[in-house]
């Protein structure tokens, strides 16, 4: 009979397997990346059926010794690390060369971007709500015809997530003052932390959209759901600067 | 390009740095979550690590387990927060799967063994054997001794082997 040792980094493993292929999946975006996509024996679906259900129940559990270790010791060297974050400086205004649409919202000047390779799937053909929805789903596609009206250049995260040369692509990347970067999607771990130091990368509102701030806009916001007025809203004071 | 940012420190360096780290940050965040939360959270705790990365002191323990203590601190934040509606992840699973009654029982005893442990045996167990850490670094996470994670690891093996013994015939 197995000892408790073995039953314990047997199944470990295997949860690590079955975890790993979804953070591998959210990172490459590629349908063959993931375990879950081999064909699997019965004895490996046993196995990851164990796992997910202890990975359940630990889960809610865990959490406790953490607030109670790590939530209440001022003295523990890792304190520094959970205090808010400063506010990010402001940087330059956009250009004062805007013009004003007839719901009062200022654009700036609409330069041509130097435009993202096409393996980024850039996006320059939004022109309805249509072609928004083809990117995101639900409300958040108003607000992307909205930004794309107002000059700003939208990346499909879609194809953004993971790739290893996005850090150099971004770091190439010229955005004129007035115009500005939609990042779209969460699990692009390399371009997303590179373009913070860069640029200044904030989420804006909602899980799935980021707003990658070149100039005039530094402002950090923040929600759990999404929400589309307050994506819009977001956009329209970072285009008005 | 200027690849040292204002802080002073090599961009790249750092970035590979949390490329490398990701995984285990995945698997802790999965643990304290789920597999539809844990993402937003290592997001989340990069970010903030990231911006923070000036005040890393690496005496006082890897980056890895800084970036775990601060996964922990983000997890801890969205507990407070209403929840989000649950996925399910049985949900996750391949239509084909089939769950044995024997599996299933399996792993409720194990998930009650595991989750009857005190808490900080519990955390050890977590961070050690399912996100597969160093254990300095747990120490470093637990903010405790080397000996102490041991210690605490040894009396957690004891506890399971002994909820779980009699029913599986577990070797001790």
């Amino acid at each position: 009979m197995p000892s408790i040792d073995e039953l314990l980094h047997d199944h470990a493993r295997r949860w690590r397997e079955h975890v790993d292929a979804h953070g591998e999946s959210r990172q490459t975006s590629s349908p063959t990346s993931t375990s879950a996509a081999r064909p699997t024996s019965r004895r490996r679906r046993v196995w990851i059926a164990v796992g997910v259900a202890v990975a359940v129940a630990v889960a809610g559990l865990t959490i406790g010794a953490i607030v109670v270790r790590h939530g209440h010791d001022a003295q523990h060297p890792l304190a520094a690390a959970t205090t808010p974050l400063p506010r990010p400086p402001r940087s330059q205004p956009a250009s004062t060369a805007t013009r004003t649409t007839q719901s009062g919202l200022h654009l700036a000047p609409n330069p041509a971007p130097s435009p993202p390779p096409e393996a980024w799937g850039y996006c320059g053909n939004i022109r309805s709500e249509a072609d928004a929805r083809s990117l995101v789903g639900g409300g958040e596609a108003t607000a992307l015809v909205e930004a794309h009206a107002a000059g700003a250049a939208i990346l499909s995260y879609r194809v953004l997530a993971g790739r290893a040369t996005g850090l150099q692509t971004l770091n190439n990347l010229t955005v004129p003052p007035g115009r500005y970067l939609l990042l779209l999607g969460g699990a692009a771990p390399t371009d997303y932390y590179a373009a913070l130091g860069y640029y200044g990368v904030y989420r804006i509102a909602g899980a799935h959209a980021y707003q990658l701030c070149a100039y005039g806009v530094t402002e950090v916001k923040r929600g759990g759901v999404t929400d589309t007025d307050r994506i819009t809203e977001l956009l329209r004071n970072a285009l008005r600067r | 390009v200027d690849r040292a940012d204002a802080a002073g420190t090599p961009v790249d360096a750092f970035a590979a740095q949390l490329t490398t780290v990701r995984p285990a940050l995945f698997r802790f965040a999965v643990a304290l979550t789920s597999v539809s939360e844990a993402d937003d959270l290592v997001q989340d705790a990069m970010t903030r690590g990231w911006a923070r990365r000036d005040q890393f002191d690496a005496r006082l323990g890897s980056v890895q387990a800084w970036l775990l203590a601060i996964v922990a601190d983000q997890a801890r934040a969205r507990w407070r927060r209403p929840r989000l509606p649950d996925v399910h992840l049985i949900g996750e699973l391949p239509s084909e799967s089939v769950i044995e009654e024997t599996a299933a029982t399996l792993a409720l005893d194990l998930a009650k063994a595991v989750n009857s442990l005190p808490p900080r045996q519990r955390l050890a167990i977590v961070l050690s054997v399912y996100v597969d850490l160093p254990l300095i670094d747990v120490a470093t996470v637990m903010g405790c001794s080397l000996g102490t994670v041991k210690a605490t690891l040894h009396t957690a093996r004891k506890h399971l082997a002994s909820a779980l013994g009699a029913t599986y015939a577990l070797d001790r």
